[in-house]
């Protein structure tokens, strides 16, 4: 049981593992603030979406499982916007565009497909809550190096270390790359590489 | 088959509704919510970008304009001031924003941002006061212009790596600056 929760934040994290959901971990990760505001939001639609999925999963015939799951995530992400619109606007006002683009994001998808769809509620709730958990970490993780030396702050406090000047570079789409790279690179040598 | 061609679209007409009727409901429980503090934000708004602000009536709009709203200012039945809102394209989408200028000394008060979807920390710092403190007090006879490092009184110091922001905001308060000295400005 406990295997389904931890799966999602070591041995299958999505992003440092599986490489999903790229796209917005590049975009939301400019400032520790909106990745965690994004990892919040899209574990909140992952533990709902899991849970109605492996709900209805009976229901559901075989080949329009697809749109049935999308229209059920995509009504998730419209409610999940509305409620941090009314009642997070800073939240709101920072990740922008990227709260209505979980709808897209590949792991929703994925784990209602992979998992949700073939595995008891409670079991899915668990996966929903260890995915949502793995990928808010490692956005968390890449913000943390981008915020800390692409802008100088942390949390939006001054932060500098070592009195090294920012590299504005970082905050730019490339240089998330880079730092995406970098860091599944050296977590690949802490886990894998020296083990073998 | 038959009954296939029945009974997936049924399924699919279920789920989808209600779906509908869930998001329908998070809607008007939020929607209100929403309006109540976009109608707080604009009211604070007023008087952060128009400290004097009172008394404030609307003004009729110009045509074909970023310009979505125009309110003045009057105390003692002289305007003091007026409170410009403006909509210029971003990098991401619209801006929406508020200029106030103080009259007669036709000087801007004060800028706010009200709604933006820019970058994440790139054009988005354009809420910043690090970004807007630099409006209040410049004087209006001159166009702004956006430069990397602002040195005269017209220019506009650039937000890094976000000039198309930068170039929005400022284009925003010259719609507002240009329909100010046409219309309002003591001649």
């Amino acid at each position: 049981m406990l295997k389904n929760l931890t799966n999602g934040i070591k041995k299958e994290n999505p992003l440092l593992v599986q490489l999903l959901g790229v796209c917005p971990a590049l975009a939301t990760t400019t400032a520790l603030k909106s990745a965690i505001g994004m990892g919040a939001a899209f574990t909140l639609v992952l533990v709902f979406s899991n849970i109605i999925i492996s709900l209805i999963k009976n229901f559901i015939p075989n080949n329009i499982r697809i749109p049935c799951y999308i229209v059920v995530i995509a009504s998730l992400v419209t409610v999940t916007e509305l409620v941090i619109h009314a009642y997070f606007p800073a939240t709101y006002e920072a990740l922008g565009i990227f709260i209505p683009l979980i709808v897209v994001n590949c792991i929703i998808l994925g784990r209602a497909e992979a998992f949700a769809s073939k595995h008891g509620v409670f079991s899915s709730l668990l996966d929903g809550v260890g995915m949502g958990i793995g990928y808010t970490l490692a956005l968390v993780l890449i913000a943390t190096c981008r915020e800390l030396f692409g802008s100088g702050t942390l949390l939006g406090q001054p932060a500098n270390i070592a009195g090294l000047p920012p590299v504005l570079f970082l905050v730019l789409p490339a240089g998330a790359f880079l730092t995406m790279g970098f860091l599944f690179a050296a977590l690949n040598y802490l886990f894998h590489y020296r083990r073998a | 088959m038959l009954k296939d061609t029945i009974r997936l679209p049924l399924i699919l007409l279920i789920v989808c509704g209600l779906s509908a009727a869930v998001v329908h409901y998070a809607h008007e429980i939020a929607t209100p919510v929403i309006a109540h503090r976009q109608h707080q934000n604009i009211i604070m708004g007023y008087t952060q970008v128009l400290p004097q602000a009172v008394n404030l009536e609307d003004m009729p709009l110009p045509d074909d304009s970023m310009i979505t709203g125009i309110v003045r200012s009057e105390k003692d039945g002289q305007p003091n001031g007026y409170i410009y809102t403006v909509t210029p394209n971003g990098y991401n989408g619209q801006i929406h924003l508020m200029v106030g200028i103080s009259y007669p000394h036709g000087t801007i008060s004060g800028v706010k941002i009200l709604q933006q979807t820019e970058t994440p920390g790139l054009g988005a710092k354009c809420t910043e006061p690090e970004f807007l403190s630099q409006f209040a007090g410049k004087p209006l006879q001159k166009k702004l212009v956006v430069k990397k490092t602002a040195a005269k009184e017209s220019e506009v110091q650039a937000i890094t790596a976000s000039t198309v922001t930068s170039k929005a905001v400022v284009s925003g308060i010259n719609a507002a600056r240009k329909h100010y000295l046409a219309n309002y400005a003591q001649k």
